[in-house]
């Protein structure tokens, strides 16, 4: 009798189990793992030359002469300025990695000197934008980045990419 | 058999526990990552500016500054005051006389590093181009929109712009005017810069 029921239990969670590997991931589950530690559920493409993958493979906008894309001349930002790269990285949902075929991203910024638009540069930027992208889209996201009254040297900041099922509201 | 089942449980509910953790990730998806920017001088960022003349330098700040007086380090008084002084202990040398007109060719550089090998527009504006206005005697630059090219101290303008092709630069020509009292001037020059094919001005037009 306690066999029986234990083994009840053992049903109810293999089928979660099945649930969640077929809506996520249709491989073996050590791939899972490491998908998810790569941020492998929604895909993040560095678009060259202003950003590109950094050692782990993980997203890193790189406007200084050790980006890989450095051509030699034009070592970065000057003081006071303001530049608008269009198409900076990419986020995209491919429906049968992330189970949804539209997802809600939100990109913001720790840094007020980066603003981030989506698309084409209308004039308006945000320290957090949210966008819907639907399955298989691609949406390129463009980085405005004003050095104000920043003096000379390196930055290190960072941007935190969220997301979750369904359209934006 | 007993013991197997427990086992195999175990397996099933720790590959759950993977399982329906990763779900939970992407329900509420969230990464770091990071942007890496240097701020650097005005002559070696993207589309630098680079001092050509002696009257125009980069300062502690790391900004172009055009300066004219004897508060630019390059008055060749501040090496050799001799003979650039006169009797009273006046800066020689130090600047414009009222009402006067100067033209410097090739003050300073506007270049296009960019590295994504684009074509670009680039306009410099004067803050008042009564006092300060530009020209290069190349014709490569127009007045903003028209066709006007000034290439020198007549047809010098206060709003330009020019196409650089990517490695390309200029030299931006000044035509100065002082006022008719003495003193200290300041006049601000703004430089922008758009992708030549997606830009918000038209710059000639052949």
């Amino acid at each position: 009798m306690r066999t029986v029921l234990k083994l009840g239990a053992g049903v109810g969670i293999m089928l979660l189990l099945l649930i969640g590997a077929r809506g996520l991931y249709p491989s073996d589950p050590l791939t899972v793992v490491y998908a998810v530690s790569n941020g492998g559920n929604i895909s993040i493409t560095p678009i060259p030359p202003y950003s590109h993958p950094d050692d782990n493979g993980f997203l890193m906008v790189d406007i200084s002469p050790e980006s890989p894309f450095y051509p030699g001349e034009g070592k970065g930002l000057s003081v006071n300025s303001t530049y608008v790269f269009e198409g900076v990285f990419g986020i995209g949902n491919n429906q049968s990695e992330t189970g949804f075929s539209d997802i809600c991203v939100r990109i913001s910024s720790a840094d007020p000197s980066v603003g981030f638009f989506v698309g084409n540069f209308n004039g308006t930027w945000s320290e957090s934008v949210e966008f819907t992208v639907g399955d298989s889209e691609n949406v390129e996201v463009g980085a405005r980045i004003s050095t104000g009254d920043l003096s000379l040297g390196d930055y290190w900041e960072e941007f935190t990419v969220e997301a979750w099922g369904g359209a934006c509201r | 058999m007993k013991k197997l089942l427990a086992l195999g449980m175990l397996g099933l509910m720790i590959a759950a526990a993977f399982a329906l953790g990763t779900s939970a990730t992407f329900r509420d998806y969230r990464a770091q990552r990071s942007s890496h920017i240097a701020v650097v001088t005005d002559d070696a960022e993207l589309i630098d500016l680079t001092p050509v003349q002696p009257y125009a330098y980069i300062n502690d700040g790391g900004q172009l500054v055009i300066d004219f007086s004897e508060n630019n380090p390059n008055w060749p008084g501040h090496n050799n005051p001799e003979g650039w002084y006169d009797d009273e202990k006046n800066p020689l040398g130090s600047g414009l006389s009222p009402q006067s007109r100067y033209n410097f060719d090739h003050v300073f550089n506007v270049s296009n590093h960019l590295w994504d090998n684009k074509d670009i527009i680039v306009r410099v504006t004067s803050s008042d181009s009564g006092k300060v206005a530009f020209y290069d005697p190349g014709k490569n630059m127009r007045e903003v929109g028209t066709s006007v090219k000034p290439y020198n101290s007549d047809t010098a303008v206060g709003d330009v712009c020019f196409v650089l092709a990517p490695g390309q630069a200029l030299g931006v020509g000044m035509e100065l005017a002082a006022g008719n009292t003495l003193g200290d001037y300041d006049v601000t020059i703004t430089v922008q810069a758009w992708p030549a094919d997606n830009a918000p001005i038209t710059c000639g037009g052949g």
